[in-house]
């Protein structure tokens, strides 16, 4: 049984795009490498079927369907994270600006 | 004269408001945070729990179809391996700012592209941060490389599996909680933006 990683691949692309182009072009560079390795071994996992059990083969598919929910929530905390430095870094340049108006550090 | 008052009035008074405001969101918020800190011993509890990890799948792989290989005689790894993944987790929740992590729509249309028989299988995003969601994600996909390696009786873990568990599954996942203590080492630099 041959499974198409493109098509595989392009599936999981497609749905990140639900997620809004902004936040998924930051999230391409981490994510989608990531993301082809899974597809690349759920592929393996049919091509090698005859050294698994059914029950083997059916846990390294859930192995991997994890791993998938995980890049995605990983990729989400490092948007956060970029999101989180780019505020403070707006609020340390108010800051400046209220404390070199006022002439001493206020705040 | 006392025109020239009343106009230098008019004039700083929006001023001193919108200083005002500024002092205010300023000193209200002095920074924000979306996400939990850096922490130095779950990124180190992730590279030992990794550079462990590869070794015992080579040593598996080396021992396959022995008994030496077989889930009974290693499945002290696997308690191991979970009750280290569980610290961190205890950790993480200790330490997030957030409840759940927003990454329910991409899930959703994940699951939308997929047939209908794997769609059950994915479920919902577990509770807690998205930090601890990579690191519950770690723990269940602990519990599926024990599931298979104990499905594979005598046949122990092959040389296939490798790549399989390592470049995808356990190691994907490990790699992505590891990134996430990096990015958060680096954005605590100074001058990082």
């Amino acid at each position: 049984m041959a499974v198409d990683v493109g098509n595989l691949l392009q599936s999981m692309i497609g749905a990140g795009e639900g997620l809004g182009a902004d936040v998924w072009n930051k999230m391409q560079t981490y994510a989608v490498p990531e993301l082809h390795k899974i597809a690349v071994q759920i592929a393996a996992i049919a091509d090698h079927i005859t050294d698994y059990t059914p029950e083997g083969a059916k846990a390294l598919f859930d192995m991997q369907v994890k791993a998938s929910v995980g890049v995605i929530a990983g990729m989400t905390e490092m948007t956060l994270l970029a999101v989180q430095t780019a505020i403070n870094a707006i609020l340390n340049a108010i800051r400046g600006f209220v404390n070199g108006a006022i002439g001493f550090a206020l705040v | 004269m006392h025109a020239r008052r009343g106009t230098a009035l008019t004039w700083r008074q929006p001023a001193l408001l919108l200083l005002s405001f500024l002092a205010m969101l300023a000193a209200a918020c002095t920074t924000v945070s979306l996400v939990s800190a850096y922490d130095e011993q779950t990124e180190q509890g992730l590279s030992a729990l990794y550079v462990d990890t590869a070794n015992f799948v080579e040593r598996m792989i080396a021992q396959h179809g022995q008994p030496g290989g077989t889930y009974a005689a290693n499945q002290q790894f696997y308690s191991d391996a979970m009750a280290r993944v569980d610290v961190m987790i205890a950790r993480s929740e200790g330490f997030s700012v957030r409840q759940s992590c927003p990454s329910t729509a991409f899930l959703s249309h994940l699951t939308e592209a997929l047939p209908a028989d794997i769609r059950g299988r994915v479920g919902t995003l577990p509770p807690g941060d998205c930090q601890t969601v990579v690191l519950r994600e770690l723990r269940g996909a602990y519990g599926d490389m024990r599931d298979f390696h104990r499905a594979q009786g005598d046949r122990g873990i092959p040389d296939s599996a490798r790549d399989i568990i390592l470049t995808g599954g356990v190691g994907s996942l490990l790699r992505t909680a590891i990134a996430i203590q990096a990015a958060k080492h680096a954005a605590q630099q100074p001058g990082a933006r």
